[in-house]
């Protein structure tokens, strides 16, 4: 299963803002992607090698992403009178 | 959450299995691995938990083999270990993962088995078990902007994704024919009451309540005003408010923030020696905090003098509509007329009042060591000392009057456009 909403955004904001992480899932996508549940199988991983996303491209569906979550939180209060 | 299961364990599918299968956008892993981001749907099953309101993935194949898992025993330790290993591997995951339930459960998972007998004895009426588990909110702070209405842009941006907001007055094209009434006035100390009632959100927290006020309030909406013993123990009450089967399953707990003579804290009324039980002492600073919390960040309602949680208890409720479809919607409405009650008395002594549903149930319910399952935060009703004529977030209409009335000679303040078909008067 791929991740959810929510744990899509958090993986994103990991991939975007975290070199590191983003080192480990260049180097072992299918072991550092099965930490989250994700289970990938080996043949689709680009023979040529792991290329990610640039961090702005990744940050800038992340905003559509968190728009469209408050959306759903905020529509849940409206005011009594 | 996933772990690792010994094989000495006992295995039983969940008695109330409720699957929810959507469609999902999701992350499309391969081409992200490219370096795209792109986006593909997925069909996701959730199994949806009415004893701890989670959400729980499985796949399509999952479910299946879920299913294959009775609910009405136990497998034993022996047929546990019988299964085929790769079977038994996916079982355990699954039982890791709170999607069967498992004997002993895994740490975090504990209770689950436990609470399904609890509602099985209650008989809860399952899909209302079902909604009551998922609705519940835990550390919610809506932290909302101090906007007096959704208004301009929030507006706009709501339209466009759901479509417009649906008229405030509704009439029925196919009506046969209508019949004009007479607008009566409303005189009278009664009417002033009900025409003054209103929400507020604006406190003088520069001065305590005084204590009759409390007392009055609590006396006039919680009190018991009347009983009837029936056979044995049980016995109906009667309140200034209705309830279903004049069972009255709510109780009031109080939190104070801002009153004289009475320690800021969270105390239980109870209705039988119109007293209040002490339940946790705390400053008027703490006493402001949890307010906040329990109203979901609205903080123009955590700082009123009194907060009252609308607490059902709905073991008594079910007790006479046991798996009744209407029980858990009375138990609703018994809430509301409460509220609407304490609105009044409020008007009456010349206090501010609000009630509101957007609460940290789940929050709330853990403070007050409320029996799980059995009991239930609802709602929460507030009031104080307004500030009269300071309130930026009042609701501040003009005046309204039915249109043929205001076409008869009464002054009318608007002149509506919005009702249609009413020109040449009754139809």
């Amino acid at each position: 299963m791929a991740p959810n909403k929510e744990g899509a955004k958090k993986f994103l904001q990991r991939v975007a803002n975290d070199p590191a992480y983003r080192k480990k899932l260049e180097s072992d996508p299918v072991g550092t992607l099965g930490e989250l549940g994700v289970k990938v199988d080996p043949k689709h991983v680009p023979a040529g090698g792991v290329k990610l996303p640039v961090s702005k491209e990744i940050l800038d569906h992340l905003d559509e992403w968190t728009e469209a979550l408050d959306d759903v939180f905020h529509s849940q209060i409206w005011r009594g009178r | 959450m996933e772990m690792t299961i010994e094989t000495n364990v006992r295995l039983r599918r969940r008695r109330y299995v409720f699957v929810r299968v959507a469609d999902q956008p999701v992350l499309d892993i391969g081409r992200f691995l490219k370096g795209e981001i792109a986006f593909q749907t997925e069909t996701e099953c959730v199994l949806l938990c009415p004893v701890r309101g989670t959400s729980l993935r499985l796949s399509v194949e999952e479910l299946g083999l879920m299913v294959n898992v009775p609910s009405d025993r136990w497998l034993t330790p022996d047929e546990v270990r019988a299964m085929r290993p790769e079977l038994l591997n996916r079982v355990l995951d699954l039982a890791g993962r709170g999607i069967l339930l498992c004997d002993p459960a895994p740490d975090g998972l504990d209770g689950i088995a436990e609470a399904e007998e609890v509602m099985e004895q209650m008989q809860w009426f399952d899909l209302a078990a079902l909604h009551h588990g998922q609705s519940r909110w835990r550390g919610v702070d809506g932290n909302l902007p101090v906007d007096a209405s959704p208004s301009g842009k929030s507006l706009e941006e709501r339209n466009k994704t759901r479509g417009d907001v649906p008229g405030h007055f509704v009439q029925r094209d196919d009506a046969l024919a209508r019949t004009a009434l007479q607008v009566p006035s409303l005189d009278g100390p009664f009417f002033e009451i009900l025409l003054g009632r209103r929400t507020t959100r604006a406190w003088r927290c520069d001065q305590c309540l005084p204590k009759p006020a409390l007392e009055k309030v609590l006396y006039a909406v919680f009190g018991a005003q009347g009983i009837k013993h029936l056979a044995g123990n049980v016995a109906l009450i009667k309140r200034t408010s209705p309830s279903a089967g004049a069972l009255h399953p709510i109780d009031a707990y109080v939190l104070v923030t801002n009153v004289e003579g009475v320690a800021p804290g969270l105390y239980h009324y109870e209705t039988a020696t119109h007293a209040l039980a002490l339940l946790e002492r705390m400053d008027r600073g703490e006493a402001y905090d949890v307010a906040r919390l329990f109203t979901a960040g609205q903080s123009y309602f955590a700082e009123a003098h009194v907060l009252l949680v609308h607490v059902a208890r709905l073991d008594r409720m079910f007790c006479k509509y046991a798996r009744h479809s209407k029980a858990y919607k009375t138990v609703l409405m018994d809430s509301g007329h409460l509220s609407q009650t304490m609105y009044l008395t409020a008007a009456h002594l010349g206090l501010g009042a609000f009630y509101t549903a957007a609460i940290n149930d789940a929050d709330i319910e853990s403070r007050l060591r409320l029996g799980p399952i059995r009991e239930a935060a609802i709602a929460i009703s507030g009031f104080g000392i307004p500030t009269n004529g300071r309130d930026e977030l009042a609701f501040d209409p003009d005046p309204y009057l039915p249109i043929w009335a205001a076409e008869a000679g009464h002054p009318s303040p608007r002149n509506s456009t919005e009702l249609k078909g009413n020109e040449d008067g009754p139809q």
